[in-house]
């Protein structure tokens, strides 16, 4: 592969992480919020807050505070936290395989249940199953999150009690090897910990699923149908190759880059996304604390949670980037500069 | 005088006076292509009636004084009824009158958010494409930084930093939403500038700015009717999430979003202050959602 493709990119990665992480603090120093009285509340004497703000390094000029900020980074250190007493970056490696994991699990059910849907949708163009994909899309991108994951819970908890509405787990958990519980469990043979967890993923994941799972639907059937136009499809079939294969393996790959585009652009949506469903299903993940550390005007939460959010989105769309010319040799990156 | 002497003679280059007489063609036969796309169609009339009520709620409202903060002990968390259609909350408020007069609120913050976001976007997003070189670099760059956060927790932090509130929320989903139109402007004039009219309107002598706003941003009109259609119903999903998990609007406003949140505490007894404000949120996304696909199936038909 391209040695220099990758290269720039990671240069251009490190430009963007170094722009959000301005952009952030800026915003955090800049806007009237106020952690120092957010954390000692109404009661607090002048002198205790001035002690604090001192103790914190807010009463700093903005840059030797962005100097400070930086230099401990660099040291893995990300400063305290006002939610949870503890660093940051503590709370972040503690935090970050649970949401990880349900991000991956709605990724893994919008693509392998949105594909398929896509291609069937294309060759039953104006068919029954399009016309219903085609509604079930139209609901996956309008409803609210948070309420279908209420009224999920409401289905689930009272109505069927199939599943748990809740958290992550309801028997001991596994040594932490990867923090994945799913793979921990499978590590340490434990099955009965593993069905718990996929149960317990099976909610969030859903909520989490539907609008990508839309949209990738959407896309992969318009990009078939277009590919139908050309003729290969049909000399595939006047050479009696089964359908299966022509759909699948021929034109489903020539179909698939926009589809993968598309992928990119959902990752920054999805781990949006995932502030809200995590808060419903109680879940204990990276951004269930990121949206308390927001609300609590926690300026190294927000900070901290902000920046790996951000290497997230641009290292899973740099992994996107180099799927490319594996799915389609016809790609060569980087060639046009 | 001799300032407006001057934009006098410039009005007139050639290609200005030709822009002048051009009349657009009547407009009743594609109305009529548009209306045929049954879903544009039904969210048409579905969003022409929110509007109806976001506007005249305070006279269709069945117990008009439900909408803040009255309390009515004798009938609190009704289920629904011919009396109450959608039930009542917890303080006894009529969820129906709650929601008609909440309409404003979504709809207003989706027309706020998008209308601020393209008069941001669009003229930043073009022109990073007509100047190129390092302006573009630049704008680009900054582009790319705020589309790596996403849009719900950068518009959850500035929400939160200016101090909870439905007008901070806009304000916060405004700064986070000009990325999107300063994208689809900037790719929008870099394919149109290269058009023949374009370099013809050079050669006469058009200003840049007469280039910009007369030739190029009437050809991306359309692509920024559809994402704005079809943003809308995003921002008031965001908007929404915003205010249920605390950021936005704050009791005993009759926000949609804020419903639910508090209806959820009387789960799972009550289902009915929770369920009603949701299904609102899904239609007028679900109408948006509509007339935007409806838009660029026209669009592309043309």
């Amino acid at each position: 592969m391209n040695l220099n493709y990758i290269l720039s990119r990671l240069a251009q990665m490190i430009v963007v992480l170094v722009g959000v992480s301005v952009l952030i603090f800026v915003l955090t120093r800049v806007l009237p919020g106020d952690p120092v009285a957010a954390a000692l509340g109404d009661r607090a004497t002048v002198g205790q807050m001035a002690q604090l703000r001192a103790e914190m390094g807010l009463d700093l000029p903005l840059w030797q505070q962005y100097a400070r900020f930086v230099t401990g980074l660099f040291s893995g250190n990300m400063g305290l936290s006002l939610v949870e007493k503890r660093d940051v970056s503590i709370v972040i490696a503690e935090r970050l395989p649970a949401t990880l994991e349900l991000i991956f699990a709605a990724l893994f059910i919008a693509i392998v249940v949105g594909v398929p849907l896509g291609v069937l949708a294309a060759v039953n163009r104006n068919g029954i199953i399009d016309q219903v994909s085609r509604v079930v899309a139209l609901f996956g991108v309008s409803f609210p999150q948070f309420w279908v994951g209420i009224m999920l819970q409401l289905l689930m908890g009272l109505a069927l009690a199939w599943l748990p509405i809740t958290g992550r787990s309801s028997v001991p958990m596994p040594p932490a090897i990867t923090g994945f519980l799913t793979i921990d469990s499978l590590v340490a043979l434990d099955f009965t910990a593993f069905g718990n967890a996929i149960r317990h993923l099976i909610c969030p994941a859903l909520v989490l699923a539907a609008g990508p799972l839309a949209t990738i639907m959407r896309m992969v059937r318009a990009n078939m149908i277009d590919e139908f136009e050309k003729p290969y499809p049909e000399l595939a079939q006047a050479l009696g190759m089964h359908p299966f294969i022509i759909n699948f393996k021929y034109v489903l790959r020539n179909a698939f880059t926009p589809t993968l585009t598309l992928i990119g652009f959902l990752i920054p949506i999805m781990i949006g996304s995932s502030f809200v469903v995590e808060k419903v299903f109680a879940w204990p993940g990276l951004a269930r604390y990121g949206a308390d550390a927001i609300m609590a005007n926690d300026f190294n939460g927000v900070i901290g949670i902000t920046l790996v959010i951000c290497f997230f989105v641009v290292l899973l769309n740099l992994i996107v980037d180099l799927l490319y010319p594996i799915i389609d040799p016809r790609i060569r990156l980087g060639a046009e500069k | 005088m001799s300032e407006r002497a001057a934009s006098t003679a410039a009005a007139a280059t050639p290609i200005e006076a030709v822009d002048a007489k051009l009349t657009t063609e009547p407009s009743y036969p594609r109305l009529r292509r548009f209306v045929r796309n049954r879903p544009a169609a039904i969210g048409s009339v579905c969003l022409a009636l929110m509007f109806v009520v976001m506007i005249a709620w305070p006279w269709l409202v069945p117990y008009p004084d439900d909408v803040a903060d009255a309390v009515n002990f004798d009938r609190m968390l009704e289920p629904p009824s011919l009396e109450f259609w959608f039930g009542t909350d917890e303080a006894g408020r009529d969820i129906l009158t709650r929601i008609m007069a909440g309409t404003g609120m979504s709809l207003g913050l989706g027309l706020v958010v998008i209308t601020c976001a393209i008069v941001i976007g669009v003229p930043v997003g073009m022109v990073a494409g007509y100047y190129g070189g390092w302006t573009e670099r630049i704008i680009m760059r900054i582009v790319d930084v705020f589309s790596s956060v996403p849009a719900l927790v950068l518009a959850l932090a500035i929400s939160v930093l200016l101090g909870p509130s439905l007008t901070n929320a806009m304000i916060a989903l405004s700064i986070v939403w000009w990325r999107v139109f300063a994208r689809i402007a900037h790719g929008q004039t870099l394919s149109l500038k290269s058009e023949p009219y374009v370099a013809i309107a050079r050669q006469m002598g058009a200003s840049d700015r007469h280039i910009l706003f007369r030739e190029i941003l009437p050809n991306m009109a359309s692509a920024i009717l559809v994402t704005a259609t079809l943003d809308a119903g995003a921002v008031i999903l965001i908007g929404t999430s915003i205010s249920f998990l605390g950021a936005g609007a704050s009791p005993p406003a009759a926000e949609w979003g804020l419903m639910v949140a508090s209806g959820r505490a009387y789960l799972p007894g009550s289902w009915w202050p929770s369920l009603f404000p949701g299904l609102a949120i899904f239609a007028a996304v679900m109408s948006l959602n509509m007339i935007g696909d409806g838009l660029r199936d026209f669009f592309a038909g043309e």
